[in-house]
């Protein structure tokens, strides 16, 4: 996305008593080779959700698709009865998603400019003590408790399947080339089944959703040690983002941070 | 020169500038416009465009050609008027509305995200996206420079809120933080409303009848909205105000 974004940190209000106030801090930004920026980012305040997309494709299609993306489940979310259980939010967001795909699937072959657009896409949702999590290709969800960082979403990529079936690890894995073959993705294909996710979040814990434009350039451990300075979630994420860049940028790179409150 | 902004659901596609005299849409490759979609036909529409004036033109299409609800067979263009193709939506904006060459793309961003600080921090850049597609106002030359440095100023500097006044949501409030808010029911009414420098505007984008302001329908022009204004869009009664 071109343009400057405000920065801040957005503190959200408990909907439900007893749950957590979250801290919300964002960045995205082009990187170091790319022309424009082709991810979306969406931090919905009042409802408990944020949503990064990374597009791919065709001249500015990568722009639409990722932007139909976070609008559109925005736009779902936004309709959702608060606060939602969380089986009917689980159902929502599955329903969205393979929506959203049809979606961008038929503009793409009915707009010609807009040919082959595609996007990943990947939603968090804080109800409780639990977040949601939904995710169609390689843009991540990771929680940092402790110190300890996890990897909360499996990528749909060509290179995670080869990992799962045992035919290379993990660490040749992060240095082979082409990373960014995705199995899943929205627009790609008529349908597609998002894979969704129930995770504990407590107070003290930290979320992070992030496009591979920061994993392909910053390793896991750095991005444990960024989230556990104690800084705040906007200054976290702009770190992230800084080293991406640093490290070399080849990618737009975006960052939402969410911080459980204690 | 007067443009068309493609759109679906509300959701921004493309430009299209209108730099050719005659502009062709339709299902068919050969089409300037070519939408690949059952509902439109091989050859749909024609724009004719004359210096600033742009004449619209149903082909004999199968389903029609239909400018902000009311099916027509020629039509002058009225700045802001909507041409509905099936599920898409050409939104026709004059030249002299055009008040800076942003794509979009940034539209959509903007859309998209919602500003996390207080209204004088967000930046120019954001601001003036804003301004394309809704503005419906004429600017001089001068006048341009002027809206430019206006809109570096940042957005309203209050917080316009919308209540829900009936419905199963009365009492509900909705912040309008975001440079576009789209309200209404898609396929049946929608309106957005925009958040500007100088305050907010409402605009009817979709539906054969239009909203209501006070009581009175709004054309499809942009309208401003004043403190206490009621809105009355798809059914559901709310009211305006700023905090």
């Amino acid at each position: 996305m071109a343009g400057v974004l405000p920065d801040g940190v957005s503190k959200v209000e408990p909907l439900v008593p007893g749950s957590p106030a979250i801290d919300f801090g964002h960045c995205s930004d082009v990187g170091r080779v790319r022309v424009r920026n082709e991810d979306a980012l969406h931090i919905d305040a009042q409802g408990h959700f944020v949503a990064l997309a990374d597009g791919m494709g065709g001249y500015r299609g990568g722009d639409v698709a990722a932007g139909l993306a976070v609008a559109l489940v925005d736009r779902a979310l936004d309709q959702m009865e608060e606060p939602g259980s969380l089986e009917a939010t689980a159902r929502l967001l599955m329903f969205t998603i393979m929506d959203i795909n049809r979606q961008i699937y038929s503009t793409g072959r009915e707009i010609p400019s807009l040919s082959g657009m595609g996007s990943t896409l990947v939603v968090a949702v804080f109800i409780g003590d639990k977040v949601l999590s939904a995710h169609v290709g390689d843009s991540r969800l990771y929680r940092l408790r402790e110190g300890v960082l996890e990897q909360l979403t499996r990528d749909h990529t060509m290179l995670q399947e080869q990992v799962d079936a045992g035919l290379i690890d993990v660490e040749e894995a992060r240095h082979m080339s082409y990373r960014g073959l995705l199995t899943r993705g929205l627009g790609v294909g008529e349908e597609v089944m998002p894979d969704l996710g129930c995770h504990e979040a407590l107070p003290g814990d930290l979320f992070l959703l992030c496009s591979d434009g920061l994993t392909d350039m910053v390793g896991d451990e750095m991005i444990a040690r960024l989230m556990g300075s104690g800084e705040g979630v906007q200054a976290i994420a702009e770190a992230l983002v800084a080293e991406a860049n640093r490290c070399g940028g080849r990618d737009n790179v975006s960052a939402i941070v969410a911080r459980l409150v204690v | 020169m007067p443009k068309l902004i493609l759109s679906m659901d509300g959701l921004v596609l493309k430009e299209i500038a209108l730099d050719k005299e005659r502009l062709t849409i339709g299902r068919k490759p050969h089409n300037d416009i070519q939408i690949d979609n059952l509902a439109i036909s091989g050859e749909h529409a024609v724009i004719t465009t004359l210096l600033n004036d742009a004449f619209l033109e149903d082909r004999n299409s199968t389903n029609g050609t239909y400018v902000n609800g009311q099916p027509v067979k020629k039509h002058v263009l009225q700045p802001n008027d909507v041409i509905e193709l099936g599920k898409y939506r050409l939104r026709f904006i004059p030249e002299e509305v055009q008040s800076s060459g942003l794509a979009p793309s940034e539209m959509i961003d903007t859309q998209a995200l919602k500003p996390l600080v207080t209204p004088a921090e967000v930046d120019m850049g954001a601001a003036m996206s804003r301004s394309v597609g809704s503005n419906t106002q004429i600017l001089s030359p001068d006048m341009k420079a002027s809206v430019v440095s206006l809109t570096g100023q940042g957005v309203s500097s209050q917080l316009g809120v919308v209540q829900i006044l009936s419905g199963t949501n009365a009492g509900r409030e909705l912040e309008l933080s975001k440079s576009l808010t789209t309200l209404g029911k898609p396929g049946k009414q929608v309106a957005v409303i925009t958040r500007r420098p100088h305050g907010y505007y409402i605009t009817h984008v979709e539906g054969a009848t239009f909203p209501l302001l006070n009581g009175k329908e709004i054309d499809a022009q942009a309208h401003r909205l004043n403190e206490h204004d009621v809105i009355d869009i798809a059914g559901v009664k709310m009211e305006f105000f700023l905090r």
